[in-house]
């Protein structure tokens, strides 16, 4: 999927060394996370700055570490790259003591991407828990640039609370301009709340998609995915159909540090976007 | 032509060598052979094989990978600029007296980090500049066994100097042109045809010795073989003594896994490599309490699979150099050749 | 020896349908090592071994924190074990502590000669060659392709079996065997006392060097019965940061010196993080210096006194000899 020519290269052709980079801009997305742009330091090189959907960066916080995030934004934004960073531990946990201007590295893009030219003419159905609309944001951004070329999009989605909820201005936005069918889901109940309720999986049986002429795209918390995958395939989804990104405790990103294999196959370079018939191939590791 | 040198000339070899090169040999140390950077009054020595591999010349235990530097703007003080500095080691190494099984592991190093994908710079530039003096083995141990992984102890390709000790006398081959300029004719004799003879005698009865644990079949079918016995109760069964501890895979000539992590002073700091196992729990630990290998025979099998099916898959070469430390070194007396020979029966 | 051995079997057969698993010794990759060996069918009891190579702790299986349900033994699971008597003062200790339930475990106890440190034979011949072993009561005979030596098992013991003080189970549900009795009293912290004669300077230089040759492979910990804080080990956590990144001296004797300090009272002097180092560091040292303070203190040793409370866990409020 990603050529050679898409390798990191990094400063002096080291890839372990990441570009610097600035905050630009920084709000909270919830709670628990908050969303950054980043520009690179380098203007030349953040125009060329060019990246597909899926594809992720090692942000550093140097004296913290560093850890891998999904670009967020739109494949087309040439200004800055969005990430969105849940607080989980040590470098999370840095980047959310941050403010606009702080300096950080970047290193990337990294990984696979989703196989969206292979998409033309179908449905798609995007499924995502919590953050897992990270990865599918600069899918659907990139999508929607060229909307003519494919059937339906239906995108389900689902968090714990509303305020677990994600860019929520653009799930509006595809709504009301982008002729996608969002459906919105929460775990339990909440006054006020006008949209379903119900755990992803159970809202996927529920609007029981099609698997005729239509990809399936999945992304969140790891047991959301594997009850997604279940429910898919009693829908009559075969695996070829079916996308999913993985997600493995990470270091190195380029396929050397070791860690994030699934038997002969490493998340950081030959994911994170997986189709199911591909996992099913793999040892079972989850 | 094979030369030779006689055993009371070594030390002068070896400080001619170490006046121009970082000379690394082994030193007994408390009771082990240890490669250490080679210091004359702590002399050397040849008699076993080194407690940890080769590997740690080229990759370091702990390795800076790069500086980094926050400073506050003295104009603005909201304002913190950020430096960055890469490292690269450029010394020009002698590994000396090391067995073919531990050149191997540097071969093996050479496919994984500057094989087909991404490079490995810091390696890179450490193996570019190193040349490997080898020391053919002529008594196994009861560990070893790299005649069954595709070895040899008394071959060793890769290195650029091979040595055969007879008695007092090492028979030095040169393998390589770069190997051929460390052989300063001052110190070195031409071998009698009669010591040549011996040599090779003594090289075939050292292969002799070397029984197989087990039978490989082609790389691929290997690679094949050990994918499908992935489900066997058997791991679960042979590493119920594992204690999950890091020594079969520090001490082992192929094992590369890595952890990056930063340390800082201050405002400044460096990001360092270490040596990581897929042994421990904490290796693939994801930062929401997931563990996909939490139980250690998940682990154990890992490292197995890895070695003999993974690496073959994507970097078509066998992660094991037979060098037999993993089963010496285990406390918890986990033989892995027995574990291979029995899972290769079940399919 | 083989008396014992035969017994032993006979025991396990006994025990058996009482457990899921019994734990105990069985062949190693050579004449001169064992392996423990999880037995959990009749036929795989033969397997057993009983000689003087057994010196592994099997007492380090047992803590569920260390092995959570379902990874070793499932959370119900009844497990016999075969215990020398300094293992046992382990189990004594892991059930002061209250990591592990008595209710669980089946014991069968033995009297314990010694066990042979084959690295003490290193020098004499390549202990790493040996096919051939043959034993009695005071002689050992090894050979090699090469060569052959023949030694005193009584030289060749572990330090901590020459200054052993409980050669015998001290808690079991079985016996085997008649109990054997000591014969002169000896020092328990000679080691220690040594080392401790060098002065400070040497003593230092004595440290750094043992701590510049560790690896940090962690197998010191993880053999000891009790470590068993696993994941929350000060040696895996970066927040807070105890321990450096680089592996060198100056961290590394950080690790050992707080690790000894956890064990302050609790090292039942097993000896197996020294045995188990790969790097031949001899880090039983430092939390024996640790019991020596708490025996001069509270007259206390780890895991002898079944029942007692371990100094650390309770408090006076008066203490006799801190002021
Ligand atoms: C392909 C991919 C995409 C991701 N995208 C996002 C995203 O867009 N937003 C977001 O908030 N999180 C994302 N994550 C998860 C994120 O990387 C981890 O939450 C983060 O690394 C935790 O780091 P920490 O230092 O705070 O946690 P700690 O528990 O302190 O972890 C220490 C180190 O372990 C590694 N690590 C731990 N957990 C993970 C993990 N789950 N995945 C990868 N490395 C891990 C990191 O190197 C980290 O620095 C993604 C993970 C992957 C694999
Ligand atoms: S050396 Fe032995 S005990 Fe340690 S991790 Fe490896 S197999 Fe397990
Ligand atoms: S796996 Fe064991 S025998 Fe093979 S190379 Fe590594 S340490 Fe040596
Ligand atoms: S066996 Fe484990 S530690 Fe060794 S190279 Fe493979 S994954 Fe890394
Ligand atoms: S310390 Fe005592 S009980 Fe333990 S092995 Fe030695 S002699 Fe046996
Ligand atoms: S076993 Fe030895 S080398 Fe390993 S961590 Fe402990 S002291 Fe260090
Ligand atoms: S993150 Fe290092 S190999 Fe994948």
């Amino acid at each position: 999927m990603m050529t050679k020519d898409h390798k990191y290269r990094g400063p002096g052709g080291n890839p372990y060394l990441p570009r610097l980079a600035t905050i630009t801009k920084l709000y909270p997305e919830t709670p628990n996370i908050i969303s950054l742009h980043v520009a690179l330091n380098d203007k030349k090189e953040m125009a060329g700055f060019s990246f597909e959907p899926g594809q992720v960066a090692q942000l550093s916080l140097f004296g913290a570490g560093e850890s891998t995030f999904v670009i967020n934004s739109a494949p087309k934004q040439k200004d800055y790259l969005q990430f969105s960073i849940m607080k989980a531990g040590e470098v999370t946990s840095a980047f959310h003591e941050l403010s606009v201007g702080a300096q950080i590295g970047l290193r990337g893009p990294l990984g696979n991407c989703f196989p969206y030219h292979e998409f033309g003419k179908k449905n798609i159905i995007l499924i995502a828990g919590g953050l897992g609309l990270a990865p599918l944001r600069p899918l659907m951004f990139h999508l929607l640039t060229e909307r003519r070329k494919y059937a339906d999009i239906t995108l389900i989605y689902g968090a714990r609370t509303p305020d677990d909820l994600c860019y929520l201005s653009d799930l509006d936005d595809w709504e009301d301009h982008g002729n996608v069918k969002i459906i919105r889901t929460i775990d339990r109940e909440v006054p006020g709340w006008g949209y379903k309720v119900g755990f992803v999986p159970t809202i996927v049986s529920q609007v029981a998609p099609a698997p005729k002429n239509t990809v399936a795209v999945t992304c969140g918390p790891p047991i959301m995915i594997k009850f997604v995958l279940v429910e898919l395939e009693k829908l009559g989804f075969e695996p070829h159909q079916i996308y999913t990104t993985l997600e493995r405790r990470m270091k190195c990103g380029l396929g050397l540090c070791g860690r994030c294999n699934i038997g002969p196959k490493y998340v950081c370079i030959d994911g994170p976007v997986f189709s199911l018939a591909e996992l099913k191939k793999l040892p079972n590791e989850m | 032509m094979p030369k030779s040198i006689t055993q009371d000339k070594l030390a002068d070899w070896l400080n001619r060598i170490s006046q121009k090169y970082q000379l690394w040999a082994s030193q007994e140390r408390e009771g082990i052979s240890l490669l250490s950077p080679y210091q004359p009054e702590a002399g050397f020595t040849l008699e076993r094989i080194p407690q940890l591999s080769a590997k740690g010349v080229l990759f370091p235990q702990s390795e800076c990978m790069l500086k980094y530097c926050y400073k506050k703007d003295p104009d603005n003080p909201e304002q913190t600029d950020l430096s960055l500095e890469g490292v690269e080691p450029h010394l020009k190494t002698v590994i000396w007296g090391i067995p073919p099984c531990d050149v191997a592991g540097i071969n093996f190093f050479k496919h994984v980090f500057t094989g087909s994908g991404y490079h490995d710079p810091y390696f890179k530039a450490r193996h570019s500049e190193c040349l490997i003096v080898a020391l053919a083995c002529q008594q196994p141990e009861t560990t070893c066994f790299c005649t069954a992984v595709g070895g040899s102890p008394v071959e060793s390709p890769g290195a650029d100097l091979l040595l055969t000790r007879i008695d007092h006398e090492y028979v030095v081959e040169a393998i390589t042109p770069k190997g051929a300029e460390l052989i300063d004719e001052d110190l070195f004799g031409m071998p009698e045809e009669k010591i040549l003879k011996v040599v090779e005698q003594a090289k075939k009865s050292a292969c002799k010795s070397l029984e197989a644990p087990f039978k490989l079949e082609s790389l691929p079918v290997t690679a094949d073989k050990m994918l499908k016995v992935f489900e066997s109760p058997h791991w679960k069964e042979a590493t119920r003594a594992c204690i999950s501890c890091g020594i079969c895979t520090f001490i082992c000539p192929t094992c590369y896994c890595f952890n990056m992590a930063d340390e800082a002073q201050g405002m400044c700091g460096e990001r360092l490599r270490c040596w990581d196992a897929c042994m421990f729990p904490g290796y693939t630990l994801e930062a929401s309490g997931h563990n996909p290998r939490l139980a250690k025979f998940q682990r154990y099998r890992n490292r197995l699979s890895h070695k003999f099916s993974y690496l073959i898959t994507n970097n078509q070469v066998l992660g094991c150099t037979g060098c037999g430390r993993c089963i010496k070194e285990c406390p918890a007396g986990i033989d892995m050749r027995r574990i291979i020979a029995h899972l290769l029966k079940e399919v | 020896m083989s008396e014992l051995l035969n017994e032993l079997k006979e025991k396990v057969a006994g025990v058996l349908p009482k457990v899921t698993c019994f734990i105990g010794y069985g062949a190693g990759f050579d004449p001169l090592r064992v392996a423990p060996v999880f037995i959990r069918k009749t036929e795989d009891i033969d397997r057993l071994q009983w000689n003087r190579f057994c010196v592994h702790n099997l007492a380090t299986y047992l803590p569920p924190h260390k092995y959570p349900p379902g990874f070793l033994f499932e959370a119900d699971e009844k497990i016999g074990i075969l215990l020398k008597g300094c293992d046992s003062r382990s189990v004594v200790q892991l059930l002061q502590e209250g990591i592990i339930d008595r209710r669980k475990l089946v014991i069968i106890g033995l009297p314990c000669w010694g066990m042979i440190d084959v690295t003490k034979l290193q020098g004499r011949i390549d202990i790493n060659k040996v096919n051939r072993v043959e034993l009695d009561e005071q002689t050992i005979m090894v050979f090699t392709n090469q060569a052959e030596v023949s030694a005193d098992v009584s030289e060749l013991l572990y330090d901590k079996c020459k200054a052993c003080q409980h050669p015998n189970t001290l808690i079991y549900d079985e016996f085997m065997g008649e109990k054997r009795e000591l014969t002169k009293d000896i020092e328990p912290f000679t080691q220690v006392s040594q080392l401790e004669q060098m002065g400070l300077s040497a003593r230092a230089e004595f440290w750094d060097k043992q701590f510049a040759r560790c690896i940090r492979c962690k197998a010191c910990r993880n053999v000891c019965p009790l470590c068993y804080c696993q994941n929350q080990c000060l040696l895996d956590t970066r927040v807070p940061h105890w321990t450096k990144e680089r592996v060198d001296a100056q961290s590394n004797r950080w690790f050992h010196l707080i690790r000894a300090f956890h064990l302050a009272g609790r090292c039942t002097d097993c000896g197996e993080c020294a045995r188990v180092c790969p790097m031949n560091i001899p880090i039983n040292l430092l939390p024996m210096k640790m019991n020596q303070e708490l025996f001069e203190l509270f007259n206390w040793r780890a895991g002898t006194r079944e029942g007692e409370k371990p100094p650390l866990m309770s408090f006076q409020l008066e203490e006799e000899k801190i002021s």
